[in-house]
């Protein structure tokens, strides 16, 4: 083996083009590693989430409004009913800080988060003045109940919302009623009547929404 | 004296090379050289592409399966519009010519997508999240052609179809 100095050469070489190779597959594994996305529990929490918000989900009212009645009944049971995307899956919904369901324990997974409105529905009941036989709903509202009790000698034979008429009866109106109103406009009701109406033969139930946002926070896990 | 040296040097070369075989020596060296740096690029290459990078492929695969898969089902769901009267649809889906250096295709299988590839690693099927008016899903997407959601009604007017069809190139 003599002048073969160039071998130590060549084999040391071939080291470092061993380390060199072995520590750009240790970066390619990082970089595996770092492009893993769990794209399944993605779709799952995009989905779920969107269902959720719905105009035809069992939650809302119309598209991102939550019904808070609605919400308080949600459960492992209900959602998997009414959205089978969800169905064997770990998961967490929280609206405005407050867990709604909960099922297995998602540490990790995929957080989808969305701004929503809850709707509150509250029943208001008041007994309206009529001076010059009308009043003015003091809130917007989808519908009411008129409870009317008119006096012997008067006759309601019709009611109108703005103009429209809602009730109309030939032969007089007694009784309780509900009405649909708009929720677009404050409704001034009108009775008309061939003699007067005192306070409290009338009154009037409404059923305004008090909306507030909250964010809807969905947490998948496989 | 000069010439003497010289005619000295020239007749005992001769006959030292004879049997005088360091000359050799770099071709050996060369030799050994080759054949070590012919065996490492072997080994090397072995395995590299008898592990590593068939590992790496399918891992790529599957991970782009996955999202292939998940995506088409997100396009799916939102082609589908709220509630309206008459609902004709046409959505189309970009989705990658080729998986893992091969075909596949995306069929309807009741209320969800499955994706048939030919590569053992990549797969799988995926649950639908659709309204309920959505009667039924069919059709199926060939990667090789432009694929196109189209949502309508049923002739029957009763819910949507959602279908999975061939789109113009």
């Amino acid at each position: 083996m003599r002048g073969q100095a160039n071998l130590p050469a060549l084999a040391v070489a071939l080291v470092v083009l061993t380390a060199t190779t072995g520590l750009a597959l240790a970066l390619a594994d990082g970089a595996f590693a770092g492009a893993e996305r769990d794209a399944g529990e993605r779709h799952i929490a995009v989905a779920l989430t969107e269902r959720l918000v719905s105009v035809d989900s069992p939650l809302t009212s119309r598209a991102n409004v939550l019904r808070a009645a609605r919400i308080e009944d949600l459960s492992s049971a209900t959602l998997d009913r009414n959205f089978p995307v969800a169905r064997g899956h770990e998961l967490r919904i929280r609206l405005g800080g407050r867990t709604l369901v909960e099922r297995g324990d998602p540490v990790g997974g995929v957080t989808m988060r969305r701004v929503v409105l809850v709707e509150r529905r509250q029943t208001v009941t008041y007994v309206p003045p009529l001076r010059r036989n009308e009043t003015t709903i003091p809130r917007r509202t989808r519908r009411a109940t008129l409870r009317i009790d008119p006096p012997p000698a008067t006759t309601v034979r019709t009611v109108r919302a703005n103009g429209r008429v809602v009730l109309h009866n030939r032969s007089g109106l007694r009784g309780t009623f509900d009405v649909r109103l708009s929720r677009f406009e404050t409704t001034t009701l009108t009775f008309e009547t061939d003699g007067p109406l005192t306070a409290g033969t009338v009154t009037v139930t409404y059923y305004p929404a008090r909306m507030t946002k909250a964010m809807l926070v969905v947490t998948v896990d496989a | 004296m000069w010439r003497d040296c010289q005619s000295d040097r020239s007749a005992g070369d001769v006959n030292d090379f004879a049997d005088d075989r360091r000359a050799l020596s770099p071709v050996v060296g060369k030799i050994l050289e080759i054949g070590l740096v012919v065996l490492y690029l072997g080994v090397v290459t072995t395995a590299l592409y008898g592990g590593v990078v068939p590992e790496y492929r399918a891992a790529t695969g599957h991970e782009l399966g996955e999202r292939v898969l998940a995506h088409a089902a997100i396009q799916v769901e939102q082609a589908v519009p709220p509630t309206a009267r008459t609902v004709e649809v046409r959505v189309r889906v970009s989705l990658p010519r080729t998986i893992a250096g091969a075909g596949y295709r995306i069929r309807a299988d009741g209320r969800t997508l499955v994706l048939d590839h030919p590569g053992v690693e990549v797969g799988g099927r995926v649950r639908l999240a659709l309204p309920e008016r959505v009667v039924r899903v069919t059709g199926e997407w060939n990667s090789r052609d432009p694929a196109v959601v189209r949502v309508e009604h049923t002739p029957e007017g009763d819910g949507l179809v959602v279908e999975l069809v061939r789109g113009e190139r």
